[in-house]
C-alpha cells in the first residue's frame, strides 16, 4: 500500500517534468522517444507551460487533501482502516501545496516575500490559498509521533484549510465550471 | 510654369518616422528578439501547404512585423471560445460544428443605410493584408499572430457613418446547432450569449482594427473564429470578438458580454495596460505561449504610438 501511494505520488510530477522536457533542447528527443513509444495527446509541450504547472500542481494537492480525509470516513461506514496510510497522504497533499505556493512564490512574487505579503492583501484568494498553506504547513511539522500526541487538536484545523482552499479555488476562477462545482462539492462534504 | 507633381510613393517631409520613435521601435525590436530567444521555440513558418484552408490572396503589410511568431500549433489548440467549451483544447476539438460557408454581417442602427453583406463579397471587394499583431490575454498569456484580413473601417463606410455614430457593437452569431454552449440555459450555462462586444467609434476606424479572414495565409480555423472575426490589437483579447454576423452602430455606450458578467474585472475599454492590475492578477508581465518565462507587458500591448491619443484625456484607471 506504501509502495502505491508513493508511485501515484510521483505520477503528477513526472508528468510536469516530461511536459516540460518539450520545451528544453536535447531533452525534447528524449520526449520524442517516450512520444513514439507512448500516447499521443502525451507528445507536446503545454502551450502555457507556466499556467499548466500551476494547475497541475494545485489540483494535485486537492486530490491528496481529499484523500487523506477520506481515510476516518472510510473507517466509520465501509469499515476500511487505512488509518496508518493517513500520514503519508497528508504529508503528499502539503508537498503539493508547498510545490504549488513556491511555484507562485518564485514566478508571481519573484521570490521576494514583500511581494508575496502584498499579494495575500490586495487579492483575497491568495489570502486564504496562504492561510491554508500555513495550515498544513504546521500540521506537516508536528505531524511526527510525539509531536502529533501533543498538537493532535490543532490538527481540526484541516478543516478550516478546506474552507479555505474551497475559497481560494472558487475565487481564482473566471466562471464556476462543472469540474470546479464538483471538487467544491466533495471537498464541502467533509 | 514648374508644377510639381509628386508621384504616390514619394513621402512628404513629415511622413518621415520621427527619430526619437525610429529609436524607440528599434528598442522595441530588441526587446522582442531578445524575448523570443528566451522561449527557446522554433518560429519558421511552416510550409503553407502544411495549414489546412484555403489559400487566400493578399498583400504583406510590412509595417507590422514581429521577430517571432507563435506556432500555427498553438494558435489553433489554445483558444478561448466559450460558444464550444470552457477549456482552452476544447474548440480545436469541437468546433467542427461551425458552418461558416454561408454566411453574411449585418449592418444596422445609425448608419445611412442598414446593409447585409456576405463574407465571400467582402474577401473579394475589400484589399487583404497579411498582418502580424501581437495578442494579448486578458489571462496573463500572449501570442504573436500573422492575420490576413481588411480594415474595419472599409466596411463601415460602406454603411456610411452619421453624426449620430459614435458607438459600435459587435454580436457573435447565434445558432445553437453551430455552438452547442449557446444550448445550455439558466445555471448550466456558461456566459449570456449571444457573445456582445463594443468599441467606441474612433476605435472602431482605427486603421489597427481589422477584421480578420485567415491566419498564417489560410482562411481562418473554426476555433480561431471562422469565418470572419474582428483584432482589435491593443485591447485584451476577448475584445476581438469571433464568428461575428452582426454589427449595430448606436449614439449610446453599448453592452459587453464580459462587462456583464464581471464589470468588477472586465471594463468596457480594456485596453492592455501593465499599470493597471486585473483585480485577481497583475499585469505587468505576460506569458508568451510556449514560453518558460514571462516577459513584460507593454502599455497598448506596443501600439501606444497608434492609438494613445484616442484616450489622451481620459483616467485609464477609471476607464479601465
Amino acid at each position: 500500500m506504501k509502495k502505491i501511494i508513493w508511485l501515484v505520488a510521483f505520477l503528477p510530477l513526472l508528468y510536469i517534468v516530461y511536459k516540460f522536457a518539450w520545451g528544453i533542447p536535447y531533452l525534447d528527443s528524449v520526449a520524442a522517444f517516450i512520444y513514439e513509444h507512448g500516447g499521443k495527446s502525451l507528445g507536446k509541450l503545454p502551450n502555457d507551460p507556466l499556467k499548466f504547472a500551476a494547475d497541475t500542481l494545485g489540483i494535485n494537492a486537492i486530490h491528496f487533501l481529499i484523500a487523506t480525509l477520506s481515510i476516518s470516513p472510510l473507517k466509520s461506514y465501509l469499515k476500511i482502516n487505512l488509518i496508518k496510510h493517513r500520514r503519508l497522504l497528508g504529508l503528499w497533499a502539503f508537498a503539493y501545496t508547498f510545490m504549488h505556493s513556491l511555484f507562485f512564490f518564485i514566478v508571481e512574487n519573484e521570490g521576494k516575500f514583500s511581494l508575496m505579503i502584498e499579494d495575500a492583501y490586495k487579492r483575497p484568494f491568495v489570502f486564504f490559498g496562504l492561510s491554508a498553506f500555513l495550515i498544513l504547513f504546521m500540521m506537516a511539522l508536528t505531524s511526527p509521533k510525539k509531536l502529533f500526541a501533543k498538537f493532535v487538536k490543532w490538527h481540526k484545523l484541516v478543516y478550516l484549510a478546506v474552507v479555505f482552499i474551497i475559497f481560494h479555488f472558487v475565487m481564482s476562477q473566471k466562471i464556476i465550471a462543472f469540474d470546479v462545482a464538483v471538487y467544491v462539492g466533495i471537498l464541502a462534504g467533509y | 510654369m514648374n508644377i510639381i507633381t509628386k508621384a504616390p510613393w514619394q513621402l512628404k517631409e513629415s511622413d518621415v518616422t520621427d527619430e526619437k520613435i525610429y529609436n524607440e521601435r528599434r528598442t522595441l525590436m530588441k526587446i522582442a528578439a531578445v524575448a523570443g530567444a528566451g522561449a527557446m521555440m522554433p518560429t519558421a513558418l511552416p510550409a503553407s501547404s502544411d495549414i489546412p484552408g484555403t489559400t487566400l490572396n493578399f498583400s504583406k503589410n510590412s509595417a507590422y512585423h514581429e521577430a517571432s511568431l507563435t506556432d500555427y500549433d498553438k494558435i489553433t489548440t489554445y483558444n478561448n471560445f466559450y460558444e464550444f467549451s470552457l477549456a482552452k483544447d476544447g474548440p480545436s476539438k469541437l468546433a467542427h460544428t461551425l458552418e461558416p460557408e454561408d454566411w453574411s454581417i449585418e449592418i444596422t442602427g445609425e448608419v445611412e443605410k442598414n446593409i447585409t453583406i456576405d463574407v465571400n463579397e467582402m474577401i473579394s471587394k475589400f484589399p487583404l493584408e497579411e498582418r502580424i499583431y501581437r495578442f494579448r490575454c486578458v489571462e496573463g498569456w500572449s501570442m504573436v499572430v500573422p492575420w490576413v484580413g481588411f480594415e474595419l473601417s472599409y466596411l463601415l463606410k460602406k454603411a456610411g457613418l452619421t453624426s449620430k455614430s459614435k458607438f459600435v457593437q459587435f454580436q457573435t452569431k447565434n445558432d445553437p446547432r453551430m455552438f452547442p454552449e449557446q444550448n445550455k440555459k439558466g445555471f448550466l450555462a456558461n456566459i449570456p450569449f449571444p457573445y456582445v462586444e463594443g468599441l467606441r467609434i474612433d476605435e472602431a476606424m482605427h486603421p489597427l482594427t481589422l477584421l480578420s479572414v485567415g491566419l498564417y495565409g489560410k482562411t481562418l480555423p473554426k476555433q480561431n473564429g471562422a469565418p470572419i472575426r474582428l483584432v482589435v490589437p491593443w485591447k485584451y483579447g476577448f475584445k476581438s470578438i469571433k464568428s461575428m454576423t452582426h454589427i449595430h452602430v448606436s449614439e449610446t455606450l453599448t453592452d459587453s458580454t464580459w462587462n456583464i458578467v464581471n464589470p468588477r474585472e472586465y471594463g468596457f475599454y480594456s485596453n492592455v495596460n501593465p499599470e493597471v492590475s486585473h483585480p485577481r492578477w497583475s499585469q505587468a508581465k505576460e506569458r508568451p505561449l510556449g514560453a518558460f518565462f514571462k516577459k513584460r507587458t507593454e502599455i497598448f500591448n506596443g501600439y501606444a504610438d497608434e492609438v494613445a491619443g484616442m484616450y489622451k484625456n481620459m483616467d485609464l484607471r477609471k476607464n479601465f
